[in-house]
């Protein structure tokens, strides 16, 4: 594991803001997750959830306010202690599955070969098939893969299980769950199968338009609501 | 070892493309053999050498745009922007890819046509007494075009890069954006580059020819220049691609 602030808190964002030509995708968000948690960021579409994740992995910057990520502003150094998984297919479609581990496995010093070796056979992948014949389902588990693989504080999961049939999703949620490192990590994943999902969350963030309408821990948001997070979710958003 | 995992990659996506292109240039010269006879000194130089060289130019220059291309369109550039990695090696490495290929091509090209040449008129260069005296010279006048050649097509991709990128900033318009950035740029760096050569005339010269009868002198400033002008606009490539451009 690399060298971590040593404060509780691993994301903290205040005041941020995010406009593009012509949709405020963030509104004032502000925000502190602390470290040591599987943080569930829920919302419809267009909520802002793939844009905050994007900025905390790096990927794009605020228009206003800070965001700070292990204690430092997002930046390429900061991006060795981070593993983000993009909604989106975004490898080459070229390459096989194991060059794709190779290539990815070389830029960081946390890749952990044994782990990745481990994954690939837990999700049943063949590591000579080339990406583009992969299903959408083995390609979302190759993501994950890529993600889990490494031993970072934090990791970003942009809807891992869309498009993904249920047995795929299974497998996803007990990996995830499996290879959570407690105390030593943070998940932050964003999803709209809260149902299947639900069990894993400590805390839970609802965004809607660019603002964060709750966020609380798992367990008061169902005691104060007497529902579960699915439940919730119809309320908030009705 | 991360920038070797960019250029290796770089390679071997753009690799099939020149792979076409060599066996293009091969069954060009095959069929130039056959028609040596029939065509004559100039049509078999401006086939064989000046169009397949001119061609292995514009394919890298197209490469260079396509490379960048081609990550946005199959969305790898998310993959790309979440690396730990600097802007400017990420474009460094897809450069010195293109350009090595361009290099081996060249080779490739040069090669093929020797063979023809010598296949062609293998008894005239047999005979011929002239030939090992022109030889060093011949050598030294190819080098250096050879070098003049891969210079400007550097200079051209890191150019397409940056317009590139700069089209990436706009959501609209992102054709005209690119193509003035293109312009644009070129006219800079060539306004840029008398001047700053003015400040290098300490430096040597360059020469072409090393015969006693003709040599010709060419002052290394404007070279230095355009490649100091290049190395700043890697980096500002880089600063464009890590900073600016979003997804």
């Amino acid at each position: 594991m690399t060298a971590i602030d040593q404060s509780p808190t691993m994301i903290e964002i205040k005041g941020v803001h995010k406009r593009y030509l012509l949709k405020q995708a963030l509104n004032g968000i502000d925000l502190q997750i602390k470290k040591g948690s599987i943080v569930g960021l829920l919302g419809p579409n267009g909520s802002g959830k793939s844009t905050l994740l994007k900025m905390m992995a790096g990927l794009i910057y605020p228009t206003s306010g800070t965001i700070l990520v292990n204690g430092r502003e997002p930046d390429v150094r900061n991006k060795q202690q981070i593993a983000y998984l993009p909604e989106i297919d975004s490898l080459y479609s070229w390459m096989t599955v194991k060059e794709t581990l190779q290539f990815i496995s070389a830029f960081y010093s946390d890749w952990q070969v044994d782990k990745a070796s481990l994954l690939l056979h837990a999700m049943e992948l063949d590591e000579r098939q080339k990406v583009r014949n992969l299903s959408k389902g083995m390609r979302a588990r190759l993501k994950l893969i890529a993600a889990l693989a490494r031993k970072v504080p934090l990791v970003l999961l942009d809807e891992p299980f869309s498009g993904i049939d249920p047995m795929s999703r299974a497998k996803i949620i007990h990996s995830i769950i499996s290879e959570f490192q407690a105390d030593e990590q943070t998940i932050l994943l964003s999803t709209h199968s809260v149902k299947e999902s639900e069990p894993m969350f400590d805390d839970v963030i609802f965004l809607q338009n660019g603002r964060i309408k709750i966020h609380d821990s798992a367990e008061n948001l169902r005691s104060e609501f007497g529902c579960s997070l699915e439940n919730i979710w119809e309320k908030v958003y009705a | 070892m991360a920038f070797r995992k960019l250029f290796l990659k770089e390679w071997r996506s753009i690799l099939p493309m020149y792979g076409v292109f060599s066996a293009a240039v091969l069954l060009l010269h095959v069929l130039v053999l056959f028609k040596s006879g029939v065509w004559g000194d100039e049509i078999v130089m401006i086939l064989s050498l000046f169009i397949p060289y001119l061609f292995a130019a514009l394919i890298t220059i197209g490469t260079g745009y396509y490379q960048l291309h081609s990550e946005w369109r199959t969305n790898s550039i998310y993959l790309l922007l979440s690396l730990p990695v600097r802007g400017w090696k990420v474009l460094t490495a897809k450069l010195t890819a293109a350009l090595s290929l361009l290099i081996l091509t060249s080779l490739w090209i040069g090669g093929s046509f020797i063979l023809v040449l010598m296949l062609a008129d293998w008894d005239d260069w047999r005979a011929s007494e002239e030939l090992p005296e022109l030889f060093p010279t011949l050598l030294h006048v190819t080098a250096s075009g050879f070098l003049l050649y891969c210079f400007t097509v550097a200079f051209l991709l890191i150019v397409v890069q940056f317009a590139f990128l700069c089209g990436q900033l706009v959501a609209k318009l992102k054709w005209l954006v690119i193509l003035g950035a293109f312009l644009g740029a070129l006219w800079l760096l060539l306004r840029l580059s008398p001047m700053l050569s003015g400040l290098l005339l300490w430096t040597p010269d360059l020469f072409i020819v090393s015969d006693d009868a003709d040599i010709l002198y060419l002052h290394s400033g404007p070279f230095i220049g355009l490649v100091l002008l290049g190395a700043g606009l890697v980096w500002l490539n880089g600063y464009i691609f890590e900073k600016e451009v979003e997804v």
